[in-house]
């Protein structure tokens, strides 16, 4: 066994890591893999012997499990210092693309923007149809009750909020709207923190 | 004889270990809250690079944090800019990158520690008289 041996072992891990760091810049998968070899030969002995070099990977653990959590945490820290609902809703959306954290909170938030949207685009369309938007009850053969918000043909519904909808679906739309936000920003905040696998005792 | 509901094992009373459980729990949520603290007050006498964070967390606070997982701790703190870093050639043959506080970082860990500090004391004085002395009986 070589040293050659030892830095092959490094080579080809970091190369598979490379093959795994999705989501990030070229330059940001370049700072990371340097990041990590840096680490490695720290960890090796001087002679990067090969059980050094094996025994310090594993203390890094899997590569591809390792390259997943660089690439969510970086990529969460990234843009939770974003300000805008879209730079947001966009870093959250690379985020799902890495993360199953980050696929929950993409759903959650799509879902909140779009309740969000359909409270405020009813009370913005109110005025232009009266008779035909707001939020109603309405009652099928079963007598079971749905609620719809929106724009409805359904002739037997009952509007619950008539002119209120106006006021109403624009302060609940926004308030939604913020909350989601706010969902956001925690979400990422909380995703940047790649510190989940903790154990309990030191 | 001993009445039957007395007759149960407590190592497998599912409510103790639902409370074991939740200790656990409990226990990775505070070392996880700590986390952050202990990162930036290992960096206040001066610059550290990975391992001798990592070190440092150990040995100084027997903090044992998963070797992948300190980049990416690190790499938030910058993003916050509350630590700066740079890459410095060293006598090891290979560059390292090192971490550093930044002025803000610095306010912000002291402001931390002040706050670690009161929230502790506060909890010493509570969590005193269970090192002194066992429990009276209540019955």
């Amino acid at each position: 066994m070589t040293k050659a041996d030892g830095s092959f072992q490094l080579d080809a891990y970091l190369a598979q890591l490379r093959r795994d760091l999705r989501g990030l810049s070229p330059e940001e998968a370049e700072e990371t893999i340097r990041e990590l070899r840096s680490h490695v030969l720290d960890r090796a002995d001087a002679e990067l012997s090969p059980g050094s070099v094996a025994a310090a990977l594993a203390a890094l653990g899997d590569p591809t499990a390792l390259a997943r959590l660089n690439a969510a945490a970086r990529t969460a820290a990234r843009g939770a210092g974003r300000r805008s609902p879209w730079g947001l809703l966009g870093a959250i959306a690379q985020v799902a693309r890495i993360s199953l954290g980050g696929a929950w909170a993409l759903l959650i938030s799509l879902a909140g923007y779009a309740l969000a949207a359909s409270w405020i685009l009813t009370a913005i369309a109110k005025p232009f149809a009266p008779d035909h938007v707001g939020l109603w009850r309405l009652s099928d053969a079963a007598d079971d009750l749905t609620f719809s918000l929106g724009r409805t043909t359904n002739l037997h519904g009952h509007e619950l909020l008539g002119w209120w909808i106006i006021p109403l679906g624009l302060l609940i739309g926004l308030l939604i709207g913020y909350a989601t936000y706010g969902f956001g920003r925690w979400s990422l905040r909380r995703l940047a923190r790649p510190t989940r696998s903790l154990p309990a005792e030191p | 004889m001993i009445p039957s509901y007395t007759q149960y094992d407590a190592m497998n009373d599912p409510l103790l270990d639902a409370a074991a459980i939740d200790l656990t729990k409990w226990t990775v949520q505070l070392r996880k809250g700590g986390l952050g603290l202990a990162v930036l007050a290992a960096l206040w006498p001066g610059r550290l690079y990975g391992v001798e964070m990592l070190r440092r967390l150990e040995l100084g606070g027997g903090i044992v944090v998963p070797e992948g997982t300190i980049y990416p701790l690190m790499n938030r703190l910058k993003t916050e800019g509350l630590i700066s870093a740079e890459w410095v050639e060293s006598d090891a043959g290979h560059p390292r990158k090192y971490y550093q506080l930044t002025a803000s970082g610095r306010r912000h860990v002291a402001a931390m520690a002040a706050a670690w500090r009161e929230f502790s004391g506060g909890l010493d004085v509570l969590l005193a008289p269970l090192t002194q002395s066992e429990p009276h009986d209540q019955g």
